[in-house]
C-alpha cells in the first residue's frame, strides 16, 4: 500500500516536472511575438512534445457567437477547411463554452456528447477542455487528449491545462487588441490619403489657357507613367503644385511624395538627406537614418532647384537614375527604391550646360518629359480664374468671404508679374488685409517697386530683386517683400540670399527676425 | 391537349387560360427582348473594349516615342553650336517625326469624343454584370452585387465608364480562374461616400508583391501574351478614372485577394 502510494507520488512529481519543462517552453513562446496564430501553434506543439498531451486543439469566440476551431496539432490545416465551428451547447467544446468551466473525460468513447467532428481522437483515451478567459468571459477553448489515462493525475493534468489557457487568454487579448487598433489606424489613414489626394489634384491648378491646357494634358499623360519628369519654369509658376498634381494622380498616389529643395542644404548634407548615412558615417551620426530615396520608395521624390547642384553631387544622381541604385553616406551596401523622380528648375539647364556647370548626360536623362510651365505674363487671360480661387482659399485662412472688382482685375492684367502666381498671390493677400469689407478695389492693388505698370513691359527673365534693388527708400512691407523674394530665389539659405541683397549674413538674420518673416518649411 | 379543350368549354376558364396564355406569352417576347438587348450589348462592348484597347497602345507608343524625340531635341540642341548643318539636318527630321506624331494624336483623339452626360453608375455596373454572366458562369463564381439604394449620379462619358469597370470586373475573374482556387467570390458594392464609391473585392491571390506599381504600366500583364492580353486593362482604367476627376486604388482586401476602389465625383467635377 504505502510503496503504491510513493510510486503515485514519484509518478505526480515527474508529472510536474514535465509541466513545470512545458511550461517554461510556452512562456517563451509567448514572450516572443505579438501574432496569436503563430503563438497557439508553438503552444500546441510544446504540449504534445514536453507534457504528452497531443491533438492539442484552440478554437476561438467569433463575432456571431460560435466557436472556430483556429489550430489543431498534428492536423493538417487543409482538414480545416471548411471552417471547424461549434455553437454554444454543442459537442463537448459548445458545453465547455455554455458552463465557462474546465471538462474532464477519462474516456471519449464513455461520453454521448462528444461529436467528434474532425474524427481525430482516439475514443479510448482521455480528453480535457479548458475555457480560454479574458477579464472572467469566455474568449475561446483549449483542449487536448493525454497521451496515457492509466493514471490517477488528469485533475492535475486539467489544472495545467487551466494555467496554459489563462496565460494564452492575455496574448490573445493583447494581439486582438493590436490588431483592431492596427486596423483602425489604417482605416483613418486611407481616409487622410484619400483626403490629400482629392486636395492636391488638378483642381488646385487653375488655368484655361492654351498653354495650361496643354500642361495638363502632359501631366495626365506623364502621370501613369513611371518616367523622370523635368517641370521648368519662372519662380512662382507653381512647380511644386504640378508635381503635386503628377503624384497625386499617379498609380504612386498611395506611396509618399517626398520633397527636397537641393539649393537649401549645403552640399554634405545633401548628400546624407537624399541618401541616408550608415551610424558613424560623420561626427554626430550616432544611428543610421533612412534618406529621402528610401523613404520615398514605392512613391514620387520631388527635386526642386535641381540646377543648383555641384557637378559632384549630380554625378552620384546620375547613378541612382541609370542604376536605381545608391549607398547610404559611410554604407557599402546598396539599395534599391522603387521611385519615381520629378526634378524641377527655374535655370537655363542648356545654358548651364554650356558652361559647364551642369552634366551633359544627367541633363538627357532628366529632359525625358520636359513639361514647361509658362510665366503668368504669358498668360494673362488667367488672371480672373487664379485670382478668384485664390480669394478662395486666403478667404477661407482670414474666415471671410473675399472679391475683387473688375476694374483692380483690369489693373491686375496690366502688370507683367516676373514674380508670376505667387507674387500674385502675395499681392492679393495684402490687399485683403488692407481690405475693410472683403472687396479689393484698385487702390488697394499695389505692385512693389514702381507705379501701376503701364502696358506690358516686356521684362522677360528678369528676377524681382533686380526690379527692387532700384527702388530705394521702401517702406517695410516692400523690404519684407524684397528679402522674401531673395530668401525663395536662394532657396531659403540666408547665406545666399543675403549675397543677392548685398548683405552680410548678420543684416538679413536681423531683417529676418525684425520683418518677423517665418522660416519656409522644407 | 383533350384537358385545354375540356377548360375551353367553360366560360370563365376560358377567360383565364387566355389570360395566362398572353401573360405567358408576354413574358416570352420580353425575355427573347432583353436576351437579344443583352447579345447587342455584349457585342458593343467587346467592340468598344477592342478599340479602347487599341487606343490605349497607340498612345503609349506615342508617349514613348515623345520620350526618345526630346532626348534628341536636347542633343541637337547642344550639337548646334559646333555642327550646325548636322543639326539643322537633323532638327528637320525630328520636326517631321512630330509631325507625324502629332498626326497620330489627332487620331486618336478624334475617335473618342463620347458627350459628358449623367451617369448612374448602378445601371452602368448592372450592364457590366450582364455581360460578364457568361464568364461568370463558366468559371463558378459568386457574385454578391450590393447596389446602393440611392445612387447620385455622376458626370462622366457612360460608354467610357463601363468599359473602365469592364476591364476592373474582367481583372478579377481572371485573378479568380487560376486552376485549382477554391473560393471563387467577387464582391461589387456602390456607396454615396465621397462621391460615389464603387468597390469591386475579389477572394483571388491578390498581387503578388512587388508589382502593386507594375500592374499599371501599360502592356504589363501577368498573362502570357498568347492569351491575347494587351496588358492595357489598368493603365487605361488609371487614366478614364483620373479624367472623372477621381480616384483609382487597389488595396488588399480584407480576406486576401484584391480590393478595387473607385472614386468618382459627383456635380461639376468632371
Amino acid at each position: 500500500m504505502k510503496r503504491e502510494t510513493e510510486s503515485a507520488d514519484a509518478q505526480r512529481h515527474d508529472l510536474h516536472l514535465a509541466h513545470l519543462d512545458a511550461l517554461y517552453g510556452v512562456s517563451q513562446v509567448l514572450s516572443r511575438s505579438l501574432d496569436y496564430r503563430e503563438i497557439i501553434q508553438e503552444v500546441l506543439r510544446i504540449l504534445d512534445e514536453s507534457a504528452a498531451l497531443g491533438r492539442g486543439l484552440i478554437s476561438v469566440l467569433e463575432p456571431d457567437g460560435s466557436l472556430l476551431v483556429q489550430s489543431v496539432h498534428g492536423v493538417n490545416p487543409a482538414r480545416l477547411e471548411p471552417p471547424v465551428r461549434y455553437r454554444s451547447g454543442e459537442g463537448v467544446l459548445g458545453f465547455v463554452m455554455e458552463k465557462n468551466r474546465t471538462v474532464i473525460l477519462r474516456r471519449v468513447q464513455e461520453e454521448r456528447r462528444f461529436s467528434n467532428k474532425m474524427g481525430i481522437y482516439d475514443p479510448h483515451l482521455p480528453f480535457i477542455a479548458a475555457p480560454i478567459q479574458v477579464a472572467g468571459s469566455l474568449r475561446g477553448v483549449l483542449a487536448v487528449q493525454p497521451q496515457s489515462g492509466e493514471d490517477d493525475l488528469l485533475e492535475d493534468r486539467a489544472r495545467f491545462l487551466e494555467m496554459i489557457a489563462n496565460l494564452i487568454g492575455q496574448s490573445l487579448r493583447l494581439s486582438l487588441q493590436v490588431e483592431q487598433e492596427k486596423r483602425s489606424i489604417l482605416e483613418e489613414r486611407d481616409l487622410l490619403r484619400r483626403a490629400v489626394r482629392h486636395q492636391h489634384g488638378f483642381d488646385s491648378v487653375v488655368g484655361r489657357s492654351g498653354a495650361m491646357r496643354r500642361v495638363f494634358e502632359q501631366v495626365r499623360l506623364v502621370a501613369k507613367w513611371n518616367t523622370t519628369v523635368l517641370i521648368r519654369g519662372e519662380t512662382g509658376t507653381g512647380k511644386e503644385l504640378i508635381a503635386n498634381a503628377i503624384h497625386y494622380n499617379s498609380p504612386r498616389a498611395r506611396g509618399a511624395l517626398v520633397k527636397l529643395n537641393c539649393a537649401a542644404l549645403p552640399e554634405n548634407l545633401l548628400e546624407s538627406e537624399l541618401f541616408g548615412h550608415e551610424r558613424g558615417a560623420f561626427t554626430g551620426a550616432i544611428c543610421g537614418r533612412k534618406g529621402r530615396f528610401e523613404q520615398a520608395d514605392g512613391g514620387t521624390l520631388f527635386l526642386d532647384e535641381i540646377g543648383e547642384v555641384s557637378p559632384a553631387f549630380q554625378a552620384k544622381l546620375l547613378r541612382v537614375l541609370q542604376e536605381g541604385e545608391f549607398e547610404r553616406v559611410g554604407g557599402s551596401r546598396g539599395i534599391k527604391a522603387d521611385v519615381r523622380i520629378i526634378a524641377a528648375t527655374h535655370r537655363d539647364l542648356e545654358a548651364a550646360v554650356d558652361s559647364g556647370d551642369f552634366r551633359e548626360d544627367l541633363f538627357y536623362r532628366l529632359n525625358v518629359m520636359p513639361i514647361n510651365l509658362p510665366p503668368l505674363r504669358e498668360r494673362l487671360e488667367d488672371i480672373p480664374d487664379i485670382c478668384h480661387h485664390l480669394l478662395m482659399k486666403i478667404g477661407d485662412a482670414q474666415k471671410r468671404k473675399l472679391s475683387i472688382a473688375d476694374v483692380a482685375l483690369c489693373c491686375l492684367a496690366r502688370y507683367d508679374w516676373p514674380g508670376n502666381v505667387r507674387e500674385l498671390e502675395n499681392c492679393l493677400e495684402r490687399a485683403a488685409v488692407l481690405s475693410e469689407n472683403g472687396r479689393i478695389d484698385e487702390e488697394l492693388i499695389r505692385f512693389p517697386g514702381r507705379e501701376r505698370a503701364s502696358g506690358h513691359a516686356p521684362a522677360p527673365m528678369r528676377s524681382p530683386i533686380e526690379d527692387n534693388a532700384a527702388h530705394s527708400g521702401m517702406d517695410a512691407s516692400l523690404e519684407r517683400e524684397r528679402v522674401v523674394a531673395a530668401l525663395e530665389q536662394a532657396g531659403w539659405v540666408q547665406a545666399k540670399a543675403a549675397r543677392l541683397l548685398n548683405m552680410t549674413s548678420r543684416q538679413i538674420a536681423y531683417r529676418i527676425q525684425t520683418l518677423k518673416i517665418e522660416r519656409k518649411q522644407l | 391537349m383533350a384537358q385545354n379543350v375540356r377548360c375551353l368549354a367553360h366560360p370563365v376558364l376560358a377567360g383565364a387560360y387566355f389570360m395566362f396564355q398572353t401573360s405567358r406569352h408576354e413574358r416570352l417576347y420580353h425575355h427573347a427582348q432583353e436576351n437579344a438587348r443583352l447579345v447587342a450589348l455584349g457585342a458593343q462592348v467587346a467592340e468598344e473594349e477592342h478599340a479602347a484597347a487599341l487606343r490605349e497602345s497607340l498612345s503609349a507608343m506615342l508617349f514613348r516615342l515623345e520620350g526618345t524625340l526630346n532626348v534628341m531635341a536636347s542633343v541637337i540642341a547642344r550639337l548646334r553650336p559646333r555642327e550646325p548643318d548636322m543639326a539643322k539636318a537633323l532638327q528637320s527630321a525630328l520636326q517631321e517625326g512630330r509631325a507625324h506624331l502629332e498626326d497620330l494624336r489627332q487620331f486618336i483623339s478624334q475617335s473618342q469624343q463620347e458627350a459628358i452626360s449623367p451617369v448612374n453608375l448602378n445601371e452602368v455596373l448592372h450592364d457590366v454584370l450582364n455581360v460578364c454572366t457568361p464568364r461568370l458562369l463558366a468559371s463558378g463564381i459568386r457574385i454578391d452585387w450590393q447596389p446602393a439604394a440611392v445612387l447620385p449620379s455622376v458626370l462622366g462619358r457612360p460608354i467610357e465608364l463601363r468599359a473602365l469597370f469592364k476591364a476592373l470586373v474582367d481583372n478579377a475573374i481572371d485573378a479568380l480562374s487560376a486552376r485549382g482556387w477554391k473560393t471563387r467570390e467577387i464582391s461589387l458594392t456602390t456607396r454615396a461616400e465621397a462621391g460615389v464609391q464603387v468597390r469591386i473585392d475579389d477572394s483571388g491571390p491578390g498581387i503578388p508583391a512587388g508589382l502593386e506599381l507594375k500592374v499599371f504600366e501599360p502592356f504589363f500583364t501577368t498573362h502570357a501574351r498568347r492569351t491575347g492580353h494587351l496588358g492595357t486593362g489598368l493603365s487605361r482604367a488609371q487614366q478614364v478614372v483620373t479624367e472623372h476627376g477621381g480616384l483609382l486604388d487597389i488595396l488588399p482586401a480584407p480576406g486576401g485577394g484584391c480590393r478595387v476602389l473607385v472614386e468618382l465625383p459627383t456635380g461639376s467635377g468632371a
